[in-house]
């Protein structure tokens, strides 16, 4: 893991961050729970995302 | 973009995201028939769109478009496909039903299809030349002439690797 990979997985954490906010309405509406939607959404996501770097573990860092 | 870049990961999982998204809400209508419920004008809109099955046309769409983000099969095509209906969500939310929570999810749905068409628009680049000349969709390969034709840019090898 380099750099640049850690930056990626720091930006998706809080694409992450922002995409519950906005769907729960936490700290600016009326807090709904996380729904089923949102969840099967950032399962793939950071499934996806964790393969790949699983992946391109054994390549060169850049 | 570089395979390995900050920007590769995110724009993947960005795909993901959104790939799973829309599939999610394709299949759920496709199982039960859940239209969420949306006060007002943009109701009446979401009814009128059911009433003439586009509506319906859409969600099954969705499903088509997110299973092509999520399984990474003609991305780009499923960009284009889903975008009309982006904008729609977009207008729709932002702009007439404009509750808190649609504040976010209306440019959320733009913010998500768009990054991902900025992001892989670089195989359309002939749209931002001021002046082309016809040429079918199936001559659409003679229009390449770089090396990335053949793939994405792999530096690890220092060379291009077929995609």
């Amino acid at each position: 893991m380099d750099k640049g990979k850690w930056i990626a997985v720091v930006t998706c954490l809080l694409l992450t961050a922002a995409a519950y906010i906005g769907s729960t309405g936490l700290f600016y509406t009326e807090y709904r729970p996380i729904r089923n939607y949102d969840l099967v959404a950032f399962a793939a996501s950071w499934t996806g995302l964790i393969y790949m770097l699983i992946r391109d573990k054994n390549k060169k860092d850049r | 973009m570089i395979r390995g870049s900050t920007s590769y990961y995110v724009i993947h999982w960005i795909r993901l995201y959104f790939g799973a998204h829309l599939l999610f809400s394709g299949v759920r209508y496709a199982l039960t028939g859940y239209v969420p419920m949306i006060p007002g004008i943009g109701g009446e809109w979401v009814q009128a769109n059911a009433d003439i099955y586009l509506y319906q046309f859409v969600k099954y769409l969705e499903i088509l478009t997110g299973a092509m983000l999520l399984f990474n099969r003609f991305p780009l095509l499923a960009l284009i496909l889903e975008f009309p209906a982006t904008v729609n969500i977009f207008w729709l939310n932002t702009f007439i039903v404009a509750t808190p929570r649609q504040l976010f999810t209306g440019p959320q749905e733009l913010f998500l299809n768009g990054i991902l068409l900025l992001a892989y628009s670089g195989w359309m680049f002939a749209v931002i030349k001021p002046k082309v000349e016809p040429l079918w969709l199936w001559n659409g390969s003679k229009a390449y002439t770089s090396d990335l034709d053949k793939g994405y840019v792999d530096t690890s090898h220092n060379a291009i690797v077929k995609g």
